[in-house]
């Protein structure tokens, strides 16, 4: 009598065990799917607009239109961190070319984790409405022989 | 004996409701988006070719947001050529959808001998929210004795859900 209720329990186990399994696979598979679908990349977003010309003669508008250094405009699009949406000055964002690797190397150390903070304006590049922090970065450690 | 059979079918479908809810949380706790930029190529410079690769990812998101993580990098072609400390150069920068810059981190630069290098940065997201990747690289030119400057690809939308 134990014995055969002991085995009846163990069968019910098994079948509990097992459409908790078959619940977790489907639940698994449905889940990574319905994620999968918001995991990639849509195009169904708002466009990139076109840069223009200020009262200054100052380009502005985003950088992602450029397609080379030279193409970058003078005021680039930024949301300052008061989440205003003004431009940056390039010449703020970008510091001046080091003019060999030693000095790259040697500014890189005496920076090294320093943030800059820079203003962020409106389109003439005067009105100032936040500011904008370039970080220090995080490179990896070089990859050699 | 029916009732009995009730009761097994009962928990049965109790458990396996358990285990779809369970299963379904699984992915959740782990869903991420990446999205890489077309490979661009450039040189030969100081005797270097190179390549270089605009990358976006988030961390998981959680009900405030996520981070949202703009990483750059840049190698040498043929694979596994060396080239000095300080040659190549990394400013990786995120955008939103609509091209503004939330997110940049000045140029670093290898500081061993190396053959690839990457820099990263990174921008808390409010949830929702498309964003791309385009960074700058650096290479040293022996022959002009000055820094060429390479724009990455922009890698397509990547979605912060």
């Amino acid at each position: 009598m134990r014995l055969s209720s002991l085995k009846s329990f163990s069968r019910k186990g098994v079948a509990l065990i097992a459409a908790l399994v078959i619940g977790l696979v489907v639940g698994i598979a449905g889940g990574s799917i319905a994620f999968a679908s918001t995991s990639n990349h849509s195009t169904t977003v708002p466009s990139v607009p076109p840069v223009a010309r200020n009262a200054q003669g100052l380009t502005y508008g985003s950088a992602l239109n450029a397609r080379s250094p030279e193409e970058e405009p003078d005021l680039v699009q930024a949301q300052a961190t008061n989440g205003e949406i003004g431009y940056v000055l390039r010449t703020d964002l970008e510091e001046p070319t080091p003019k060999s690797p030693q000095e790259a190397l040697a500014r890189q150390a005496s920076e090294a984790g320093k943030t800059r903070v820079i203003p962020v304006c409106e389109s003439d590049g005067v009105t100032k409405i936040g500011v904008f922090v370039v970080q220090v970065g995080s490179p990896t450690p070089p990859l050699g022989k | 004996m029916m009732i009995n059979g009730r009761r097994s079918l009962r928990a049965a479908l109790v458990a396996v409701v358990v285990g779809i809810i369970v299963g379904c949380s699984i992915p959740a706790a782990y869903a991420y988006s990446d999205a890489h930029s077309a490979t661009g190529s450039y040189g030969p410079y100081s005797g270097y070719k190179y390549n270089d690769r605009a990358n976006i990812y988030t961390n998981t998101p959680q009900p405030s947001g996520t981070t949202v993580w703009g990483v750059e990098e840049i190698w040498t072609v043929p694979q596994y050529t060396v080239v000095p400390t300080g040659y190549m150069g990394v400013s990786p920068r995120v955008y939103t959808a609509s091209g503004s810059l939330v997110a940049s981190a000045g140029y670093a630069y290898n500081t061993a001998s190396a053959y690839y290098f990457q820099n990263t940065c990174g921008y808390w997201a409010a949830p929702s929210g498309y964003y791309k990747s385009q960074g700058l690289t650096q290479v040293w030119d022996t022959g002009t004795n000055m820094y060429r400057t390479h724009w990455t690809q922009t890698t397509p939308n990547c979605l912060e859900s």
